[in-house]
């Protein structure tokens, strides 16, 4: 059962940001995250992350036993072996581009599972070793596959040989469909120059977010994959994502990343990784602000004192919204439930009464209408909680 | 007297070249309805925590102002859809291209919408969403898997889109306002 695996140490709180009882799972990820998270994990494309609701999506037994096999912890011990810390303390709209730079770098572009060659090669192994250990023990089915798709012969490396035996040495091979451009992009940046992925400061100094500005490369991209058909949208550029600094891709854009990942690991692109395939390096990406840069929840940004979101209240504590540049829309007053007003069946659409919402988690709320038994009957099983959640 | 009050109210805004759409948005969980609704709002891109209740927009083109009510569509919520049916002008349909393990869901789900008899007749506009994505299919193969071809008494279109650089909303919202024109 998904709630009995929820209870299980790692799983209660959040797999990217560590907030404590998360409510959504990514299940081809094996995670339990929270409502943020998942909201930037839905950004990511099904192709990397496949996002459910705990409580408002079935589960078939199959995604429940993903989760089983995986868990926060195995996928930490993956994805970020050298535990780098999420963003915290920032401002809501702030945060949430920053975490969404962490989960693409986490998942997406897997630079923290580099970060971990990068610590081995360099002694200290016990955490590292201890988590790419699990990882294999998970997979240990994955290695031949991935070895015999590895475009350049393997090549032995003492020095790996002698001090971790365990990890059979390969050299770095990036992604053999990678663009000319974006290897030699990679080339000159070693990884210990790579400042720390916190935000830097002159990040925290800035009043806000900037609206999301849509790229020129990235718009061409699109633009140029709506118009060609879709093979365009198979360029390796448009999987790395979109406007952001290219990094080598491991995995193939079709499969299962943790398969992949884990493959990956098997086959153990170790030592040399971080001399000859270096990191593109935390900076360059900031630098690039290329990173769609959300600007807080819709509710916030838009600004219009009328506009409301209607949402069931189940959601995380109250959180203080306020998007800079705009001002304060909405106090928190509270739960003020009303009668919405689609349903008084008018012929037109009348503007919903902002003095009747109240607001949650920055967002402003309408209780559903008591007289719609359906409607009701589902908010309270809501609010209960859990309800025959499959198998 | 309602009716006349109304009639009244109708003549006003057509003196005034306004004319008021209700739409329904509808689709899959993640599928990317507030996102488009947001794109097309604020001509930015928002980063949205999943809809757990509704959505409200107005967006005017055209001279239409559409009032676009957004549903959230995570499968336990879905049975609310219906009661966001009457008076809708048209509906728009979201589907995530990329997300081809969830085309039958997504037709299903649009079948049992369009069964529903407050939508009977009602324009149908399908954003085919994400095409930015590596594994986004056409928006012609999605006509075929969601059985639009076989749809009759109902005009449908299917507009291929990506939320998040803009691309084909407003084709969409064009295909829409020349549609509910020609229904009068």
């Amino acid at each position: 059962m998904l709630t009995d695996l929820m209870q299980v140490p790692g799983n209660d709180v959040c797999a990217d940001c560590k907030s404590p009882a998360p409510r959504w799972a990514s299940y081809n990820l094996g995670i339990f995250i929270c409502v943020h998270c998942a909201s930037i994990h839905r950004k990511l494309g099904t192709h990397i992350s496949k996002v459910k609701s705990i409580n408002m999506d079935v589960w078939t037994k199959e995604q429940i036993d993903s989760i089983k096999t995986t868990g926060n912890k195995n996928s930490n011990a993956i994805y970020n072996p050298t535990n780098v810390d999420p963003p915290v303390n920032l401002h809501d709209s702030e945060r949430d581009s920053e975490l969404e730079k962490f989960i693409r770098n986490k998942y997406q572009y897997k630079r923290f599972m580099n970060l971990g060659n990068d610590s081995i090669s360099r002694g200290s192994t016990s955490r590292i070793e201890e988590g790419r250990t699990k990882a294999r023990e998970m997979l240990n089915v994955a290695a031949p596959e991935r070895t015999s798709t590895s475009p350049q012969p393997r090549k032995a490396s003492p020095a790996l040989t002698t001090k971790s035996p365990a990890v059979s040495p390969a050299p770095p091979t990036p992604s053999p469909s990678l663009p000319a451009p974006v290897a030699a992009a990679q080339a000159p940046i070693k990884i210990e120059h790579a400042p720390s992925p916190q935000p830097p400061l002159q990040m925290l100094a800035q009043p806000s977010q900037p609206p999301l500005q849509i790229l020129t490369p990235e718009a061409n991209l699109a633009l140029q994959s709506m118009q060609t058909g879709m093979q365009a949208a198979y360029q390796p550029l448009m999987y790395t994502g979109v406007g952001m600094a290219p990094v080598p891709i491991q995995s193939l854009p079709n499969g299962n990343p943790v398969w992949q990942d884990m493959a990956a690991l098997q086959s153990g692109p170790a030592m040399p990784v971080y001399q000859t395939q270096p990191l593109v390096p935390t900076m360059a990406y900031n630098m690039t602000g290329a990173v769609p840069t959300p600007t807080g929840y819709p509710v916030q940004a838009a600004g219009v004192p009328w506009t409301n979101t209607g949402a069931m209240p189940m959601q995380a504590p109250l959180v203080p919204s306020y998007t800079a540049g705009m001002p304060l829309q909405y106090a928190q007053t509270g739960y003020t439930p009303i009668q919405p007003q689609f349903q008084q069946q008018q012929p037109q659409v009348q503007q919903p009464q902002p003095q009747t919402l109240y607001v949650q988690n920055g967002v402003i709320m309408q209780q559903p209408s008591p007289l719609q038994s359906s409607n009701t009957m589902l908010w309270n099983q809501m609010q209960t909680g859990m309800y025959g959640m499959g198998p | 007297m309602g009716a006349y009050v109304s009639s009244l109210l109708d003549s006003l805004s057509a003196f005034a070249g306004q004319k008021e759409v209700r739409i329904v948005m509808l689709g899959l969980d993640a599928a990317g309805k507030t996102t488009i609704v947001y794109k097309l709002k604020l001509g930015e891109i928002v980063t949205t925590i999943p809809t757990i209740g509704f959505n409200v927009e107005t967006v005017e083109y055209k001279k239409i102002q559409f009032t676009m009510w957004d549903v959230g569509g995570q499968h336990r919520i879905r049975p609310l859809w219906r009661h966001y049916f009457q008076n809708v002008q048209a509906v728009i349909y979201v589907i995530d291209s990329a997300d081809l393990e969830r085309v039958a869901e997504a037709r299903d789900e649009l079948n049992a919408i369009l069964a529903s008899e407050e939508l009977r007749g009602v324009p149908l506009l399908v954003f085919a969403n994400k095409q930015d994505l590596p594994n986004a299919i056409e928006a012609s193969q999605l006509a075929n898997r969601l059985g639009l071809v076989a749809l009759r008494d109902r005009q449908w279109y299917i507009q291929a889109c990506s939320a998040t650089s803009g691309d084909g909303l407003y084709e969409g919202l064009d295909w829409m306002s020349s549609s509910l024109k020609r229904r009068g």
